[in-house]
Parts: C-alpha cells; structure tokens; sequence
C-alpha cells in the first residue's frame, strides 16, 4: 500500500508553507493558543477533541524539530509518552551501478572484477557468483554486501594483475589519489601507493609488470568554450619493495574520455570527443605525437593487436580503421593521406570495439543491443542479437573462452568464445542505471537534455512495493518492466514484462514509444498483481500527452510462481490513472483460495473512480474456474479529481481522496459518501490516503503535509507539517515511513518511522544524498537469536514492531540501504 | 545453518513420486535424500544431493526462482553423506558463504558455491568412518562421525581443535549450541555434552530407530527430534534435568522425513507419503503447551496440508520449512516436483488468529516436459535468465474496454428483462389475464401471435417455485378455454411434462376437480402431444394416470358409448351446418380448398388404432388450437373430453375416434371461416363462455 507522493511541487509554495511554519513555532514557544502548525480539525459536529490531544501535537511537533537537528539518530527519551527513539543502524547495502565499463578479467580468466563506488567486487567468471568483496573503508563494523553509499574514495580505473603466482591480485585508482594492490582472494590491502593527484584512467603496460599508463588530472582551465580539465597522461612505476610510485609525463590532453595501450606497450591513444591523440613511446624513450580532428564524434577507440590499425568507433555507428600505427614517422598531422577503411553495421553509436587476441575477430556492440562479431579476415559478421539493452562495453576474457558484455541496463553477461552460449549474467538493480544516467547527464551538459528526455518518459512511479509473500522489492526496471529484486542477497529476482513494445526504432531511436509502468500493488496474500501501464506521445513535450493507459490484473500462477495476465482494462480512465489499491482480503477459511468477489479501486484524471471486482465463472471443461475483473461501481464527488484511495482492513470502507478531502465510502455500494473528513479549508490537493494496518487509524497526504486521523474519534490525531516526498504505510503492522526534506531543495532527506498512535517518531534518520522511496520489510529473524514469542497474550507488552521490520532507502543513485532496529 | 538429512525409503514415498512424476527420467536411486536450506543469509539457497554418475552431485539451488545456482561433483563415488550451510570466519570484511559436506570416507569438504570450488578440505580425524553430521558455529565447524567421535574444526587453518568421543555407537545426528558449550549427539538415543568439560550431561532415550533430524527450538532450550520408520516427533526439554519423558509427543499421520521448527516453535513435519503436517507452537519449554494435553496422548497435527493435481492425483510435498521472517509464524515455503526440478511455493497457514488452518488441499499441475525446456536454454546461466524473465503474454486474459462493456451490460440488462424474470407490473398484467390483448408475446415459440393474454409466465413460475397455489390459480382458469389453449401451447417444452405430473396429482387426489383439470390435461396432451412422444420414460410416467382413468371409466362404459353417438350425431350435425355454410361461402377459392385438404384427413384416423394416445397425428399448432376452441363452441366440454378419453381407452369404439375426426373436419371449416379476424373469434369465445 505504498503510495506515491508527488515531488515537491513549486518552490515558492513550499517556501510559503515553512515561513508559516516558522511563525507558527515562534507563537508556540510564545505560549499562545497551540492549535496553530497543526491544522484545526473540521469544526464539525464529529471532530470534537479535547485540549490535550493538541497539547501532544505540539510536544510531538517540538521532538520532531529537535530530533532532526540531530545530524544522526539517538536515542532520545519523550518526556510525555514512554515509547523511546529506538536506534537504527544500517545493516547493509545493495543496489547501485554494477559498472558503467568494460569488466575487468583476472589473469587467469577464473574472475572478474567490479568497482562499486570505492568497493571491489569480485565474481566467479563462471556463475556470476559474487566470492568476495573489499573496500578501502573496511573499519566499518557492520557487514556490507554492496558498498558504503557516498564515498570520497571512488575507484577510477581497475588494473587486473597479469602475473598470478601468487593469487589473484588486482590494482585500484582512486579518487582519493591513492594506488592500492588487494589481494582478491582475500580482500587483503597489500599496498598504498600516493599518486598526487586524481587519476582519471589507468592502463597496464602489457610488456613490464608494475608499470601503468595514467591519466592523471593536471590543470583546470576556464575557457570561454567551456571548462576544460587537463590531464596528464603518465608512465606511473609503482614499486612495491620501496612503496613509492614514480610518475613520468608523456603527453597532456584535455577532456579525455578514454585511454588504451596496444599490446605491445609502445603505442598509446587517448580520445576525448573529437579528437584522437596517438602517441609512439619509442624505445630510446622518445616520444613522438600524432594528432587528428574526427569529422564524427569519437565514441571508442581500440588497437588492433596484429596489424597496425586503429580502430576508431563513432557516434554514426562507423568502426573506422586507421591504418596509422607507423614506427617510421616522427610526426604526424591531418594532411597525411591515412589509409582508412569503414566497417559499417551498426545503426546506432558504436559503444564499444574490442579485439580478440591476434586481433582474427572483432566485436562491437551499441545501442541495438547487439554483440558483433567481425571475421575481419573473410569480412563476415556473426551475431549475438537480442541482449535486452544497449551494448556499453566488451571485454575478452585472457584466456580468449569468454566475451564479457556489459549493458546499460546495469546488466553483465558472459558469453563462451567457443559456442557463444551464455556463460552467466549478473543483474544489478535496474534503477541505478537511471542514477548513472542522471550523473553522467550533470557532467556532460550536451547529452544531458536528451538524457532529462529520456528520463522524463520513464519517471520512477511505482515506489518501493513489497511482495506480500516473499517480501522481495518490486519496482520500475526497464520500460515496461517490473523488477523484483532481493535487497538482502542484493539479487535480481525476476523481470515482468508488463507490456509487450518494439525494443528499438529506425536510425532516430526518439521514435520507438516504449510502454511505462506507472503503478503496481499486490493483493494481501499475494494472489494478484494489478498494475497500470502507460504509452506516451511525445508530440507536444511540455505537456505529458498520455495516449492510452491500460489497467491489469495478473493472477499467482501457483504451478510455476509466475504472474499470469488476467484481464486487461483498455483506459480504465480516460486521461491516466493515479492510484490503485487492492481491498486486503479477509481470509474466511484456507479452501476458498480463489477469492472471488474480491474489489480494487482506481482513481483517474477524469474524476471517477472505479471499484472493480473479481468475478469467477465455471469453465466448462472441469478445470480451474475463469475469472476475470470487471467495473463494479464507479462514483464522483463534486466533479473534483480524486487521488489516494485505500481500503480499510476489514475490506468494508473505501477511502478516496478529493481535493483537500477524505471522502469514505461504503465499499460494496459506493453511492454515496459515508463521511467526509476535512483536516482544514486549506489543506491543498491530498495526494494519497491509507488505512495502517493493524490499528483504527487513517492516514492522508499531500506533497506539504500528512495527517493522521483516528478512525474511532472521527478527528485528526496528529499532522506533520512538511515537504512530504514519499509515504510507505505498513500493510500489516501498524507502522508508517515518511520521508520529509525540512530544508526546501536540500539533497538531505529526513525518513521518520511511526506508530501511528503516536507523533514521536519511532525512529528518525537522515540522509544525506536525497531519498527516491522507503519502504517497511519484514525483517528476517537472525539465525543466532531464536527468539520465541508465543501468542501474544493480554497483560505482556507488544513486541516493538520496528523490531520485526527493516527500513529499505532508495537512494537517487540506485543504492539500497537497508536498516534494521537495533537487536 | 538449517540442516536436515531426509531419508525417503523407497517402499513408499519414492513409489507416489514415480506415480506422479512419470516423465522423470532420473529417479532417485538411493534411498537418502540429503539437502539442507540456508536459513542464515536468508538469501535462499537449497542445498540438494543427489547421485549423479560418478558419486554424489551437490547442487545449490535458487528458491525465488528454482534455478540451479552451481553444482558440485564428488567425484571417484565419494558419497555425500550430510550437508550444512555457514560461514567463512570473518577474517576479511565479508563472509563468504560455505557449505560443509560430510563424506563418507571421513573427509569433511568446505565447498565454497560463489567459487563452485572446495576451498577447504578437513582431514586426518575421522578415519574412514562416514561423517554422519556436521554443522557451524560461528568459525568452527563441528562433524560427527558415525561411532560417536565429535570433532571441532577451525576453518581458517582447517586444523583439529579439539576432539570428543562420546562413546556413541551409530551417531546420527549433532547439534551444537551457538555458544559452542553444548553439543547434543543422537544415535537412536540423544546425549547432551557439556564440550568445555567433555562430560554428558544429560541423557533422553530418544527414539526406538535412528533418529535422522535434530533441531534446537525455543531458545536452544528444547529439542525436536525425529527417526527413522517413526510417525512421531519428539520435543524435549533441553534443560531439564532427568526427564525421560519428551515434552511432547507429535503425531504426524506418516513416517516423519523431514521436520522444522519455526522462530515461535511452531514444528512441521513431512511425511514420506508427501503430507505436512504442522504443530502451532508446539516446541515450546514453557508450560502452557504441555499442559494442553496429555503428554503420552501425543499432538495431532494442528494444520495438514496436501498438493494434488486438479484430477486429484496427489501430489508429495517433497521438503518445507518455516518462513524466517519473525512476522509471520505461520509462513512456509514448501518445495515439490521433483529433486530434477523443484519447485518452491509459500504458503501462508495461519490465518488472521495466528492459527493454522485444519486442512489445506493445494491443486497444481504435474510438472511435466520437464526436459523440453532444459534442451531450449542450454547452459545454467540461459535457465536462470529465461526463469527471470517472466514475458508478457495475453493467453487466457480477458480484455475490456469500459466503453464497450457498458454497452453490453445496458444489453444484458435489456436481456435481463426478458423470460426469466418478469417484472411485477407484468405478472400482476398476466394474472388478470385476457383484459390485455397486447401482453409481450415474444417469448412464445416460433413467433405465434396470439389473440388473447396466456398464463404460461405465471404457470412456469410456479412449477419452477412448486408454488401450489399458484398453480391453482392458473388451473382456475380452465373455463376460459383460449387462455387454456394459448397458455399450454406457450408452456416451454420443459416444463410440460412437470406440468403433467402436477395436474396428474390434483386429478387423482380430487377427483371432483376433474371439470377443472380436464381441458388442462386435454390441452397439454394434444398440443405438446409431439414433445411427449419423444420422451422415452413416457409410458413409465403416465401409467399412474391411464390407470386411474381407466379405473373411473369403467363404471360408465354405456355412458361413454352414448356420449359418443351423441357426439357422433352433434358432430355431424355441426359439419352439415359447415358445409352449408361452406357453400355459402363462394369467396372461398380452390388454393384454399386445396390448402385445407391435407389437414383434413380422415385416413390417417383410420389407421391410427394402434397409436396410445388418441390425439393421433401431431397437427399442426394453429390446427389444434382451433379445434380446441370449437370443441368449445359446441358446448357440452364435459362429453367432449370424456368423448376424446374414451377415445384414447377404447380403441375399438370406432364410433367415437370417428366422431372426433369429424369433429375435426368442422374445425377446419371453422378456420378458414374464422381465419380472418382474431378479434372476432375472441368475442365469438366470449360469448360462448357466458352461454
């Protein structure tokens, strides 16, 4: 029952909304009437309260401000009520970006690696099999799957050892200028090397064992064209006997965007967009430059390892080869007539080019998502078609078995060089492509508009949704995929093709309009899964034409676990759907499994809502009945556009929000409103509603506030009055999690846990680096603690219900942190 | 670190797998079924062994989504004797997940499924004796051997650290407490050694066979067990002192192969015909449980559940095990198919009280062609990844546009309003009937348009409802003989013969109703004479009837015979009448001459002596109702329709089936005189009725 808050709308509303904060807080300590920064109740004949409900609600308010002050959570004791902040702390992290290059391969072919922000990874070549994973920040306590999210010490570029007598050993470059050698198989740090500055890319020279090639960063310059970074590109020695690194200048460039050697370690190409700069490291250590303006944009470069060609990849989907590797010439310009040879396949940009060892085949990929591989001998290609994303980089294993291809969809698959079958594949969470995608667009300001587009027609709707059964995280993955992804085993589960859609277009890959997922919920027990989908026209970009949404309903296939299509609803409403929610069933005894009769409500942008229902009809041949969903009841209220809606747990009121106004509804016959429920005149548009499961309360939202209501008094228990980015109210305990920035426009996001009983937050955490959803899972129980609760009898106190649950973060970059009370 | 050793004797359970699992090739050839789940990581992994070719295989496999993860060759018929999941000591900052593997040459082997490689490979203490069990705690690894010698491992040095011989012949089974202070050992009777001090401590006698699974439950402080070729698992209290009874007794309906116990003691069992059984909270040292009921009684099962295929062919459920999650007590992931191909499903037993439901009967498909897709996707990484991949399909959906379901549904209301139910205005419209001439008529068969308003909605609801009185209603209503006729020839054809029946009863239980029943009886056997016939029960049906009419005739034989020439010569009177009047007509011209000819037959009348029913040949609707009503006009209905059943007995009297005939013959005189105005003959009907 997670639903969606919309971002923060306009600034200036949210800054009006906290100056009125701020006034209210000073009349507070003031001592005047306290019933301001909590909106009134209704002054309706069922909201009557007493004075000391509101005297709670300041006390609450008053904790909250103080408990955010805090930089991180402590334990504070309230002085009214006994419940106590508890302490979370992190358990662990997953998600995030699996790599945005090509892998790196160990010597022996066995593993390969992966950097995660400051972390390495290494995988089992073979299954994809996460063996071990170390960080330069080990002396954190707490185990970590993934990485420790935001770290300085970001790994630039990876260098597998080649000489492998001793285990596996590989070579980091960080952002923190350091040079560091681990141990794989152990994930011990051997050695620190201080480079002196941020080293960009890192290639080891194929011919002598400690020495690199390094672009190390030198200069920035402000120009008017743009800002240019210049590098270095460096011979770097690290010796490990004395544990000094000792660098040499080659040549400088600026804005490079990739670095390569060739085999033979004499001949050195750095790109950045348009240009190609080769340089020949003679043997008596002279270096001679070549130089060359691209007439298309450089994406790729690589050396052919047999003959002397370089190839040069471009944004037109051309593999050029330049016959210019020349010993014999000590300069070179763009007038020298260079013998060029096209190869030309790919529609799209050409992504990545490497060769295989004697350079008899090379493989290039691109945004068709298909692996090519060229004979270059007969001239005949051979595919691999049909990877699922854009091909970002490719890497053949030393041992020549394998061909590494990593996609953009945050994907890596390993193909066998012999039959090309797939060797393993290894999933990451396909949100933190988005996140890469984002940063990547801040850094480079031409793709970023298209980048914002692209962006823009797959937004992150669904939220964090758990899987009521197997507790496993559903959200957005790909356009017009749902994944399911296990934040413990930081694992992808599976992928749901929502909507079947054409993967790419013509030469213009704007064309191809991809299906988006815009919501999913889950019935109680799991039995069904309703999502909606849209299709977008981008013909007008300011606004978001939405052609045709789709509304359906996929039964628990229980043979297989799969979710099978059951009905399809063509615009269930016209102009688009904002929530759905299922009505938690009631179990009235385990043989009646198909639960007919069961009812989802929808809310649309044509003021309806619908109330659908499952119905189920005998099918002749014996076998299991048909069902299918159909329109039960739809209603309006007022002509305005309703948004949250929500069941209560028994099934048997419907909660629909309009405007600024809860609205109840007798489920079954929704004629008319039962009640209405309105916080204040001027409670702006409420953008969802949920009744917290376990407990009498109800809770509504809007992008500025969210109140919680006693469904027993009729009134408004508490409010908390702040930007509101994301509500995840707990389906079974009585728990909720709001995120909230208390600074308009700060990346740091606070997330606070609470009963709804209570305003004093249960928990209260901040987050620096901004929060995308949070979501309250069901913790597994620690193997060691074995405790045993029996029935919770009158008279012994509840067990804390944050001791059962974790809180699931999402941040903007794909990561996923994840934690847990205190044990 | 959850480990189980499944023994799964052929005799019976393997025999339900092959009955149900016919199109697995590969059947278990041994009779030891080995697997253990991680429970620590919670990430999901089975570990399963099974024999392959050349000694035991292991094989990891994916829960979420049944996909083998990695697989592990013994080797050289190294047999894989038991399993347990834990960790690498945490020497770096992450812990790698192991599985120990007990041997049965006395090597215990650390198999590592991230590196599908053994990393470490502990020898030198058991020698040559199957290791029986083995399980982690914290770094140390500790395997039992099958004459009783415990070993404590170190993993990091993979070197012995202590040794313990507990003298026990045959050991089975082995726990060790998470402080590494306690190990209880199990052959077919457990001990508890204190491992700091290498003294017994306690001593429970277990089982009367071997006992194959042991678990803590509630805290370490209680023990569940179960053996083999024993229906019963035991819980014991693991800090009592001198308790020779268990705690509780569990019966499970059949030989226990597997058992778990949940974070709230809740204990599962699974039987080798493929039955769960699960205790709510049964493991439990405290003493509410216990006190339940009697301990030597035992606890039957508080939750059963079974798999079949939706024809009932039942399906074993082949392991389970609790949820780990602490919300849900109650959750329990059940794995069935086949050790080829499991497939694991959750499943939720609690209901909203937290108690188990009694039975539950789960129906899923037999996993067949099993093989068809393993030959598709080749390598383990293409299964794993079209098992992910979970497309989009349309089959079997229904699609609908709230456009056009709207106008199907103002449809199926429009629908709604036709025969089945008819509004109220039309029923309180059809009981005072005749008034209104105009009555929907639509219903009636093949499009008759009839003169006047019929009873047949009220009629078939209350044969449909048995509604007695207000059949009596419509019966009352014989003297109207146009309702009569209109209303039978409206009657669905199947309710006629319900319809009979009814008057059939009314007519032998008041025989004074006779007048009244009789032009009902008459009508609906002429009219729908052409459904009865082909009904093949008719005689059966009927012959309660014949014979009482029978019975009630004989008295009056002469009566009838005169009545019949009486009709005889009313007839004939009636039919010079009509062809004086026919000659009167000139307007009528030869087509309709011709046209009325074949109904009038006198021929088939003739020959009609052995056919049961008088009515002879099936007329035509129109025909008949015609007749009817002129039988009518003539007055006497009460000779008339003894006249038509003595017809039917007698099938000598000649006389009188000829006198029908004629009858008949003016009938059709009376149509094509009539045949113009309907009206006309209403008001002709009318007036009759009040002469």
């Amino acid at each position: 029952m997670a639903a969606k808050a919309t971002k923060t709308g306009d600034p200036a509303s949210v800054r009006r909304s906290r100056k009125k904060d701020k006034s209210n807080s000073a009349k507070e300590t003031s001592g005047g009437t306290p019933t301001v920064g909590f909106a009134n109740p209704p002054a309706s004949k069922r909201t009557m309260r007493r004075p000391d409900k509101l005297q709670i609600n300041v006390h609450a308010r008053k904790m909250l401000e103080e408990s955010l002050k805090t930089p991180i959570v402590e334990a504070t004791i309230s002085m009214q009520d006994t419940e106590i902040y508890r302490t979370i702390e992190p358990k662990l992290v997953s998600g995030g970006l699996l790599t945005n290059d090509p892998i790196v391969f160990s010597g022996d072919s066995s593993l390969f690696y992966l950097s995660k922000d400051n972390a390495v990874a290494v995988y089992n070549v073979e299954n994809g099999e996460m063996v071990q994973n170390f960080s330069a920040q080990q002396h954190q306590q707490h185990q970590l799957i993934g990485v420790p999210r935001l770290h300085p010490s970001a790994i630039k570029a990876m260098v597998a050892d080649q000489d492998e007598s001793e285990g596996h050993r590989v070579y980091t470059f960080s952002a923190d200028h350091k040079a560091r050698l681990w141990d794989a198989d152990t994930g011990e740090l051997l050695h620190v090397w201080d480079l002196g500055t941020i080293p960009a890319f890192a290639v080891a020279d194929p011919t002598k064992p400690g020495h690199f090639f390094c672009a190390l960063w030198f200069q920035h310059i402000k120009a008017a064209g743009g800002d240019k970074h210049r590098y270095s590109i460096c011979r770097v020695v690290l010796d490990r006997n004395q544990g000094t690194a000792m660098k040499e200048e080659l040549f400088r460039v600026n804005n490079p965007t990739g670095l390569v050697v060739r085999h033979d370690g004499q001949w050195l190409a750095a790109y950045s967009k348009f240009r190609v700069q080769l340089a020949h490291l003679r043997p008596n250590g002279t270096v001679v430059q070549h130089m060359w303006r691209m007439s298309e944009r450089v994406s790729v470069v690589a050396f052919h390892p047999g003959e002397p060609v370089l190839a040069v990849g471009d944004w037109r989907g051309r593999i050029m080869f330049w016959f210019c590797v020349d010993e014999d010439l000590e300069h070179d310009t763009e007038d020298r007539d260079i013998i060029r040879r096209p190869h030309h396949w790919h529609a799209h940009r050409v992504n990545a080019v490497a060769f295989t060892e004697g350079g008899s085949t090379m493989l290039s990929g691109g945004e068709e998502g298909v692996l090519v591989l060229w004979q270059l001998a007969t001239e005949s290609r051979d595919y691999l078609p049909r990877l699922g994303s854009d091909i970002i980089g490719i890497a053949v294993s030393p041992d020549q078995m394998y061909y590494a291809v990593t996609l953009r969809d945050n994907t890596i698959r390993i193909f066998s060089a012999m039959n090309k079958s797939l060797v393993s594949s290894l999933q990451g969470l396909k949100f933190a492509e988005r996140g890469a995608a984002l940063a990547k667009g801040r850094r480079a300001g031409i793709e970023h508009a298209r980048l914002a587009r692209a962006l823009d027609d797959d937004p992150f709707t669904t939220g964090l949704v758990v899987h009521p059964a197997t507790h496993s995280l559903v959200l957005n993955g790909d356009p017009g995929f749902l994944q399911v992804f296990n934040h413990l085993g930081d694992r992808h589960l599976a992928s749901i093709e929502v909507a079947s859609f054409n993967r790419t277009g013509g030469s213009s890959s704007d064309d191809v309009s991809r299906p988006h997922v815009d919501l999913v919920q889950y019935s109680s027990d799991g039995t069904w899964m309703a999502t909606v989908d849209s299709r977008r026209t981008d013909a007008s970009r300011g606004l978001m034409a939405v052609t045709g949404s789709y509304l359906k309903f996929w039964r628990l296939d229980p043979s297989d676990q799969t979710y099978k299509l059951a009905s399809r609803i063509d615009n269930p409403h016209s102009g688009g759907v904002h929530a759905i929610a299922f009505q938690p069933v009631l179990r009235k005894g385990s043989q009646q499994r198909d639960s007919a009769g069961l009812l989802c409500v929808s809310t649309g942008r044509d003021s309806t809502f619908r109330v659908w229902e499952l119905q189920t009809l005998p099918s002749a041949q014996g076998d299991a009945p048909h069902s299918f969903w159909s329109c039960r009841a739809s209603a309006q209220y007022r002509g305005l556009e309703p948004h949250g809606a929500a069941f209560s747990a028994d099934g048997s009121t419907l909660a629909v929000t309009f405007g600024g106004a809860i609205t109840l509804w007798d489920a079954l016959t929704c004629t008319a409103p039962v009640a209405t429920l309105v916080a204040s005149a001027a409670t702006p548009r409420l953008t969802g509603a949920a009744f917290i499961g376990g407990s009498a309360y109800l809770t509504a939202w809007s992008a500025e506030r969210l109140d919680v209501w006693n469904m027993l008094t009729g009134s408004v228990w508490w409010t908390l009055a702040m930007p509101i980015r994301d509500v995840f109210v707990h389906q079974r305990a009585a728990l909720l999690a709001v995120v909230a920035y208390q600074i308009p426009g700060s990346s740091t996001a606070s997330i606070m846990v609470y009963s709804p009983a209570s305003p004093t937050p249960l928990a209260a955490l901040q987050h620096p680096g901004g929060v995308e959803a949070v979501a309250l899972v069901p913790a597994p129980a620690s193997a060691k603690s074995g405790r045993s609760h029996p029935d919770t009898e009158e008279g012994q106190p509840k067990p804390d219900p944050l001791d059962d649950n974790t809180l699931v973060v999402l941040t903007p970059t794909g990561l996923i942190s994840v934690y847990g009370a205190e044990s | 670190m959850v480990k189980r050793t499944v023994h799964r004797k052929k005799s019976h359970g393997l025999q339900t797998t092959k009955k149900v699992s016919k199109t697995s090739t590969v059947q278990e050839d041994t009779d030891r079924w080995t697997c253990a789940f991680d429970g620590a990581s919670s990430d999901g992994s089975l570990a399963l062994v099974r024999s392959g070719i050349n000694g035991h295989k292991l094989r990891i496999i994916d829960v979420h989504t049944g996909v083998q993860r990695s697989e592990f060759s013994s080797g050289n018929g190294g047999k894989i004797k038991c399993i347990a999941w834990g960790h690498q000591p945490k020497t770096s900052a992450s812990s790698q997940v192991l599985v120990a593997l007990g041997m049965q040459d006395g090597k215990v082997l650390l198999y590592s499924p991230a590196r599908n490689a053994i990393v470490r490979t502990l020898e030198g203490a058991h020698e040559n004796v199957e290791v029986t069990s083995v399980t982690f705690v914290g770094a140390e690894v500790f395997s039992l051997d099958s004459t009783g010698i415990l070993i404590q491992w170190d993993i990091a040095s993979g070197s012995l650290i202590k040794q313990l011989k507990t003298g026990l012949n045959d050991a089975r089974a082995l726990l060790v407490s998470s402080d590494a202070q306690r190990a209880v050992v199990a052959s077919h009777r457990i001990e508890l050694w204190d491992l700091s001090k290498q003294s017994k401590v306690q001593s429970w006698p277990g089982h009367t066979s071997a006992i194959h699974s042991l678990l803590w439950a509630a805290d370490e402080t209680a023990l569940v067990s179960a053996a083999q070729s024993d229906r019963h698992v035991h819980v014991w209290d693991a800090t009592a002192h001198n308790a020779s009874q268990p705690l509780a007794v569990l019966n499970a309906d059949s030989e226990v192969v597997h058992v778990d116990v949940s974070l709230g003691g809740s204990v599962l069992s699974v039987g080798d015909d493929g039955v769960l059984c699960a205790w709510h909270q049964a493991a439990q040292t405290s003493g509410n449980t216990s006190s339940r009921r009697r301990n030597d009684i035992g606890y039957s099962a508080d939750g059963v559940v079974r798999i079949a295929t939706s024809g009932g062919l039942p399906l074993p459920v082949l392991l389970a095990r609790f949820s780990r999650v602490a919300t849900s007590e109650g959750s329990v992931m059940l794995v069935r198919g086949s050790s080829v191909k499991p497939l694991f499903e959750t499943l939720e037993l609690a209901d909203q009280d937290g108690q188990f439901a009694k039975e539950i009967v789960l129906t899923r498909e037999a996993q067949d062609n099993m093989l068809i897709p393993a030959a598709k996707a080749k390598t383990d990484a293409e299964k794993q990844l079209s098992a992910q991949l979970h497309s989009y399909s349309e089959q079997g959906a229904s699609v609908t546009n709230p456009v056009s379901e709207g106008v199907r549904k103002a449809q199926r209301a429009a629908d709604d309003a036709l025969p089945d139910q008819p509004s109220l205005a039309d029923r309180i419209r059809q009981l005072s009937v005749g008034t209104d001439a105009h009555a929907p008529s639509d219903a009636l068969a093949a499009g008759l348009k009839l003169g006047s308003g019929t009873l047949v909605r009220v009629l078939v609801q209350s044969l449909h409802t048995s509604d007695h009185e207000m059949l009596d209603t419509v019966l009352g209503n014989s003297s109207r003989t146009n309702v009569v006729r209109d209303t039978v020839l409206a009657l669905p054809a199947a309710y006629v013969l319900a319809f009979l029946q009814q008057l059939f009863v009314r007519f032998q239980s008041t025989p004074a109703r006779a007048a009244q029943l009789l032009p009902w009886i008459r009508n609906t056997l002429a009219l729908h004479s052409a459904y009865l016939t082909s009904i093949p029960s008719l005689v059966p049906q009927l012959a309660g009837f014949y014979q009482g009419i029978e019975a009630r005739l004989e008295t009056h034989q002469k009566l009838l015979r005169l009545s019949g020439r009486l009709e005889l010569a009313n007839t004939q009177i009636r039919a010079r009448a009509h062809h004086m009047k026919e000659q009167q007509q000139q307007q009528l011209d030869a087509q309709k001459q011709t046209a009325m000819k074949p109904l009038n037959v006198y021929h088939e009348s003739e020959d009609d002596d052995e056919s049961a029913v008088g009515s002879t040949e099936p007329p035509t609707p129109v025909w008949q109702a015609e007749e009817s009503t002129d039988d009518e006009d003539v007055g006497g209905s009460e000779d008339g329709q003894d006249d038509q059943w003595s017809d039917d007995n007698d099938d000598d009297d000649e006389d009188a089936s000829e006198d029908d005939d004629a009858s008949d013959a003016s009938d059709k005189m009376d149509v094509s005189a009539n045949s113009d105005d309907d009206d006309d003959d209403n008001a002709d009907s009318d007036d009759e009725d009040e002469l």
